[in-house]
């Protein structure tokens, strides 16, 4: 049996739990204090401009990014049949990416935001390029991760390997572009054109392949049964790389760019329906041959409801891209909606149930508590579902207002709707649904506290087991 | 732009003779037999 060097894996996993709940509290202190207590706590390193961005980051690059290179430290090795490539690499890279987020995203409220979404992080803090060192330690990773694939006992290479080649390869080119290619383009649309192939790539290109790497890898794993198709899961992976660098420009709907690109954009959305169909296929058609799982195991559960997100989020966003649908939905709190179901509900879902399969199997001790892993389960679900439904349904109505000013054809029509609805009014009127945002983010964090607590008492209070009790 | 293109047409090449190789080599035969991988003896942990 090969002995797998997991500790690459610990660095990345540990730590990310940590992170998820820092990033977590920022965003419900956000909720709570920009939008049901606007600026209770006041203040020039407090308000919402400099704390969303530790909130944005803090989830999505110190909790999510990390915890899926820890999976992929994980089941790369397992799926090539030996340990990983280099371990004095991994460290190295581990030590750059925490010392450089952990700088980076806590200097926001100090106002070092580079300025463009998602590409926060500043290039220098002091005498210190911080954006150099994690792309630094991204290559290390990348590089890591590639020759482990290389030099693989396992000839034939299983669907998550596929994904976790692409996405090597995307982040590297898509971070490149969001984070310094920018720089260097003229100004105007045409670096917004790059910024939002940037944002919709970081998602698309990066959160996407890591999160079905992942439940191709732990479903059939934790179910022990096989996936439906591997062609199958073959076309999807093919399909996405071909359709997703295309869609970025749906974000600029209406906007001041080129009508033929906007169209581009608008078709290749729609045609996600095919890379979304054959993944969603594939793990309900595998769960499908045993239902029981789902209620036996809180992980399956996990990825199964996932999934579920998944289909939701692919659903709403080719069909926000259509313009008439982009014309209601378009700034409103439906998009926020639509951002938090795909890297919470899907990928950080998906990434939770690899936590719990990986953790008992690294530590080679038992779960301490599988109730507490339900609780975990159904807070993270009833929470979600008002903090979503909350946001969709408010957004929704937000843009039906905000569409009453364009009922007519002349300017002063226009400023007559608004004379009879004021901006603010609409404000005003959509505070209940903030409301429910900020509760359902809180159930989600109290649930999230204790699959903290779960997991640290697991490493550290249980007993080792031999690897067969752990199985 | 010209060599642009032609970079982009030798980009493609490229990954079309990575393919070939490949389908050549047999990665693509009983695509379905990879699956099993995750269960093999001598990966359980």
């Amino acid at each position: 049996m090969t002995a797998y060097d997991d500790r690459p894996a610990k660095l990345f996993i540990y730590p990310s739990i940590f992170f998820m709940l820092i990033g977590m509290f920022v965003g419900v202190f956000l909720a709570f204090n920009s939008f049901i207590f606007p600026d209770y706590f006041s203040g020039e390193h407090i308000h919402f401009g400099r704390v969303r961005p530790v909130h944005v980051s803090t989830v999505t690059l110190s909790w999510l990014l990390s915890v899926d290179v820890g999976l992929m430290f994980y089941f790369v090795p397992r799926l090539c049949g030996i340990s990983i490539w280099s371990a004095p690499l991994a460290f190295v890279g581990a030590g750059l990416w925490w010392c450089t987020l952990l700088l980076g995203t806590n200097s926001f409220p100090w106002g070092t935001n580079w300025g463009w979404e998602y590409a926060e992080l500043p290039m220098w803090i002091s005498w210190i390029p911080i954006k150099f060192f994690f792309g630094i330690s991204w290559v290390f990773i990348a590089v890591n991760l590639f020759m482990t694939i290389f030099c693989r006992r396992f000839e034939k290479l299983y669907v998550s390997l596929w994904y976790c080649m692409g996405t090597l390869i995307w982040t590297t080119f898509t971070v490149f572009v969001g984070n310094f290619a920018l720089d260097w383009l003229p100004g105007g649309m045409s670096k917004v054109n790059a910024s939002w192939f940037y944002v919709h790539n970081l998602v698309g290109l990066i959160y996407t392949p890591m999160g079905l790497a992942i439940v191709y890898y732990f479903l059939p794993k934790l179910a022990n049964i096989p996936i439906y198709s591997h062609r199958l899961s073959m076309i999807g992976f093919w399909s996405i790389a071909f359709i997703y660098a295309w869609i970025g420009t749906h974000h600029q709907i209406h906007g001041p760019m080129s009508q033929w690109l906007q169209t581009t954009s608008i078709v290749f959305s729609i045609w996600l329906f095919i890379p979304v169909w054959t993944v969603v296929h594939n793990f309900m058609a595998t769960i499908q041959r045993d239902w029981r799982k789902y209620v036996e195991s809180v992980p399956i559960r996990f990825l199964i409801m996932g999934v579920i997100f998944y289909l939701i989020t692919c659903v709403q966003g080719p069909l926000m891209a259509l313009r008439n649908v982009n014309e209601i939905t378009s700034k409103t709190d439906w998009v926020i909606g639509h951002s938090h179901i795909s890297l919470y509900g899907a990928f950080t879902f998906f990434a939770i149930a690899g936590i719990y399969q990986a953790v008992p199997v690294m530590s080679q001790k038992p779960l301490w508590s599988n109730k507490l892993a339900e609780w975990h389960f159904s807070l993270n679900l009833w929470g979600s579902l008002l903090f979503l439904l909350s946001l969709w349904i408010g957004g929704f109505l937000q843009g039906l207002m905000w569409a009453n000013w364009a009922d007519g054809s002349s300017y002063a029509e226009f400023h007559d709707n608004l004379m009879r609805l004021p901006f603010l009014q609409t404000i005003a009127n959509t505070r209940e649904w903030w409301i429910l945002r900020g509760i359902g983010g809180l159930i989600i964090l109290v649930g999230n506290f204790l699959f903290a607590i779960n997991i640290y008492n697991t490493v550290v209070l249980k007993k080792a087991l031999s690897p067969v009790q752990v199985e | 732009m010209f060599w642009m293109i032609i970079g982009s047409i030798l980009a493609s090449l490229a990954g079309l003779a990575v393919y070939i190789y490949y389908l050549w080599k047999g990665e693509f035969d009983e695509e379905e037999l990879v699956k099993y991988q995750l269960f093999r003896e001598e990966n359980n942990e």
